[in-house]
């Protein structure tokens, strides 16, 4: 009896043991069977959504997958090459957009922003043109310019410089302090209906003024012919209408245009000073310039019949005395003519054979004279002075001197404020081009050449990333690599060299996608695509020396 | 002798039987997955959390115990398709946010918001609604399960921060009338509804308008108030002969200065101005961005996607001689861009 209660006891040890153990596996089983088919679940959803295009949801169901199942490679794989086609879909789109935006197709930029969301709902610039750019702008960056003042900058840009404040106030600034050119200062963009004003003839006068200082004499026309509208009896407007149009004929008469500039002229105020003056040169240059013409053409006939007389004596070498007076009336010939070097050297031979000849000295002065004015209206102000400086006695030359170079000063500085607004605009070859027309105009410039040189290093920085946002890293590189020592491009480089790290990894795990699907050559290309993004991979020239002796070796197979 | 070996055969077969048990129960406990402490049935992970659903259960509630949020349940109910919880499942409720933006592969989610202004026992105009038109939109919304939300969500929602739930309205309140309180607030809080009030400051303690303490009595309870200016003129213009420095001047002031005052009567700041009128300019927009606002309502029709200008937020006025179906007309929550094409 006391065997069989033993043997009870062990029967029912075995069976506990036995439970406990069937016990563990199938609760496990269970447990892990659950898990399983959780994961598998969001892995079909997964698959549905990016059907749908829901990339977003179908990352966040792969995502799920992978936590559900851990260490599971495939749903790894896959999730990487979702977010990846995300991340591309909506680079894709946003850049269509930007294309389209600047088309200003704003419909079709904006359903492109909204697409590159859907894809990538982190992707903030995208978020940001759809919020801004597509909108009318609160504010605009205006980068203060040389002489800048509140005022002129409220006169620019509203049209009325009694809008100062209002720029001191965005700014935090004071109203009289001096502005720092290069600054940027933040203008609230104001709707028409806050510039529109009733008419104030004295804002308008000061504007006018403001604007004849600029020489802007078309503005300062129409500003004083609308204030005449409203009051013919303003005799401040009345006078800037003819002074207007005196500097406009002025402007005319110096480039020779006589006709245009004579009516000009003659809608002036007979009575108002020096006007007559103008004329009277203006029409007097015309009818010379009318009869060197005729006298032109006479001469230019008659010397053909002369040249070959010489070439005659020539061959009979007759050699023909020095006539002063000959020469003399060549030289005031070629001076008719505007041809000043030649009225210059000719004059410079009577004074060899002469040295005393008063109006030989005279008439070269004259010719060096004319040439410098010439030279001035071609904008070739440099050789225009170096020719003025060299003339002796000749009434005029230092106030034309002083034109000149008050002209080329204001050219300088026109071509250095255009460089400067292509620069605020981005437009940075354009703004280099100004520059270094601005160094032509003066050499010494303070600022040109510094701004070239940072324009330059902005055009490379641009380039390089451009060349990173096409996907040529390798050029990107070498164009950053060459500015590292500019703030933020060691940080681009970094973040450069990290996407190719990326990239090469992406292209890697293709590579191993491949390669367990028995895709060796595919394998071997996406290998080879690795080692261009990441030369030092340390796994890539394995695999691929790995799989030319795999491939090799089935070739050799197959033969068989 | 017999009889009690027989006995003890049995005692120690049912001692080996609850060995068995506890042995069984103590290996499942050993191969569990990470637990919360106190639940068995949760499994956390960097993505989600899975959930093993009691009796009980509701998504309210599991938005609150696992997402802090008892509002957010219709997240749950969103990723999970499903319409009701039955007890013993395993529910997967996502720790990232989807769905921002209310962006579908076919269109995006628009948000109305809505604007009523005076109330009235029995009287209408455009701007009085009836207690009973009221009650009667309310228990729409409610009933066809829309979800108004607060400011601060639909704030999140135009910043692509977070998802709103695909039905959501927002109420709003201009001016501060006195028969918002008395009709409008009861019937708010009868459907648990929150709002915003914008009021104009010159106009409270007025005849015919809240006093301050009333004000704090609905921000006690939850709503929102902002900014509707000082005296409620337009902004959008100088007035006539008023010079560009004095329009300057008065726009400081009536955008500041209510900030000033209802920081100080309910120690709240203004990040939103409703435009009186509901017209603005860019000055205005300028100057509320300058002093860190962030949104502007005006009453232009329209739907307002995630992508709307913050300060051109379209509100739809509810008339007062509106129907129940001019009302329903106002309730745009989805832009189908299949239609559009």
């Amino acid at each position: 009896m006391r065997n069989k209660f033993l043997k009870s006891c062990m029967i029912a040890g075995l069976v506990v043991i036995i439970s406990c153990i069937f016990g563990i596996s199938v609760s496990s089983a269970l447990s892990e069977k659950g898990v399983s088919d959780l994961s598998e679940q969001y892995r079909i959803k997964a698959r549905e959504y990016e059907e749908t295009r829901e990339l977003q949801r179908a990352i966040t169901s792969l995502k799920i997958a992978g936590d559900l199942a851990p260490g599971n490679k495939e749903i790894l794989l896959e999730t990487d090459r979702l977010v990846s086609k995300s991340e591309i879909e909506a680079q894709s789109h946003f850049k269509k957009g930007l294309s389209y935006a600047e088309k200003n197709d704003l419909k079709a930029a904006r359903d492109e922003f909204i697409t590159a969301l859907r894809y990538n709902p982190d992707f903030r610039e995208p978020f940001e043109h759809l919020k801004n750019m597509l909108h009318p702008e609160a504010f605009m960056m205006y980068p203060v310019e040389k002489k800048d003042t509140l005022k002129m900058i409220a006169l620019k840009v509203y049209q009325d410089y009694k809008k100062d404040f209002l720029i001191a106030y965005f700014n935090d600034i004071e109203q009289n302090i001096p502005l720092k050119p290069g600054t940027v200062l933040k203008l609230p963009v104001l709707d028409k209906i806050l510039v529109q004003k009733q008419f104030d003839a004295e804002d308008e006068l000061n504007r006018a003024k403001f604007y004849f200082e600029l020489e802007e004499y078309d503005l300062v026309l129409a500003i004083s012919k609308k204030i005449l509208r409203h009051d013919d009896s303003n005799t401040e407007a009345a006078d800037l209408v003819n002074a207007s149009c005196r500097q406009m004929g002025i402007l005319l008469g110096r480039q020779g245009r006589y006709d245009q500039a004579l009516e000009i002229l003659n809608k002036i105020d007979p009575d108002y000073p020096g006007v007559q003056e103008v004329i009277n040169k203006y029409s007097v240059h015309k009818k010379v310039r009318k009869k060197v013409r005729k006298k032109v053409q006479d001469k230019v006939q008659s010397k053909a019949q002369d040249k070959v007389q010489e070439e005659v004596q020539d061959k009979l070498q007759i050699q023909k005395p020095f006539n002063v007076e000959d020469a003399f009336s060549s030289a005031k010939f070629y001076l008719e003519l505007e041809e000043y070097d030649k009225a210059h050297d000719i004059a410079g031979k009577i004074l060899k054979y002469d040295n005393f000849n008063r109006e030989a000295k005279d008439l070269a002065n004259v010719s060096l004279y004319r040439k410098g004015i010439q030279l001035s209206q071609q904008d070739k102000y440099y050789q225009a002075l170096e020719i003025l400086n060299k003339i002796t006695e000749h009434p005029g030359v230092p106030e034309t001197i002083a034109e000149v170079k008050q002209t080329m000063k204001n050219k300088t500085e026109a071509h250095y404020r255009q460089g400067v607004k292509y620069f605020a605009e981005e437009k940075l070859e354009e703004a280099v081009e100004e520059w270094e027309k601005t160094l032509e105009f003066d050499p010494e410039h303070p600022n040109a050449e510094k701004e070239i040189e940072n324009a330059r290093i902005l055009i490379l920085y641009r380039d390089g990333i451009q060349l990173s946002q096409q996907g040529k890293y390798g050029q990107a590189l070498e164009i950053l690599n060459r500015m590292t020592e500019h703030p933020g491009v060691p940080e681009t480089i970094a973040e450069l060299k990290q996407t190719m790290k990326i990239k090469a990894e992406e292209h890697y795990r293709q590579g191993v996608k491949y390669f367990v699907d028995e895709k060796l050559e595919e394998a071997v290309e996406e290998w080879e695509k690795t080692l261009e993004f990441d030369p030092e991979h340390s796994n890539a020239e394995k695999e691929i020396e790995n799989a030319r002796s795999l491939i090799q070796k089935l070739k050799k197979g197959n033969k068989k | 002798m017999k009889i009690h070996r027989k006995k003890l055969s049995a005692l120690l077969l049912c001692f080996l039987f609850l060995i068995l048990i506890s042995a069984c129960v103590q290996t499942q406990k050993k191969t569990k997955m990470p637990v919360v402490p106190d639940d068995t049935a949760t499994r956390i992970y960097e993505n989600c959390i899975v959930v093993r659903t009691r009796a009980g259960d509701t998504f309210s509630s599991l938005a609150a115990t696992y997402l802090k949020d008892y509002s957010k349940g219709w997240l749950i109910r969103e990723f999970n398709d499903m319409e009701a919880i039955e007890p013993g499942k395993d529910i997967v409720i996502p720790r990232k946010p989807f769905l921002r933006g209310g962006l579908k592969a076919n269109g995006y989610q628009t948000v109305p918001v809505l604007l009523y202004h005076k109330f009235s026992k029995k009287t209408t105009s455009k701007y009085t609604v009836t207690q009973a038109a009221f009650e009667e939109q309310m228990k729409y919304l409610k009933e066809n399960k829309y979800r108004i939300i607060t400011l601060n969500r639909f704030l999140d929602f135009l910043d692509l921060n977070a998802p709103v739930h695909p039905k959501s309205v927002l109420l709003t309140f201009d001016d501060g009338w006195k028969s918002m309180y008395d009709i409008a607030f009861p019937i708010l809080k009868k459907y648990g509804f929150p709002a915003t009030l914008f009021v104009y400051t010159d106009f409270v303690g007025k005849d015919r308008a809240m006093s301050w303490d009333q004000i704090r009595e609905l921000t006690e309870y939850g709503f929102d108030i902002q900014c509707h200016t000082k005296t409620h003129r337009d902004l959008s213009k100088l007035n006539r002969n008023e010079s560009f420095e004095n329009y300057f001047a008065d726009l400081e002031k009536e955008i500041l200065v209510p900030s000033h005052l209802i920081a100080k009567h309910l120690n709240k700041k203004c990040t939103c101005l409703a435009y009186p009128f509901g017209k603005t300019n860019s000055l205005v927009t300028a100057f509320l961005m300058e002093h860190g606002y962030k949104a502007g309502f005006t009453t232009g029709k329209g739907q307002n996607p995630f992508f709307v200008n913050n300060f051109l937020i379209r509100r739809a006025v509810v008339s007062g001689k509106y129907s129940i179906e001019d009302f329903i007309k106002n309730l745009d929550i989805f832009f189908d861009e299949r239609r559009s094409k």
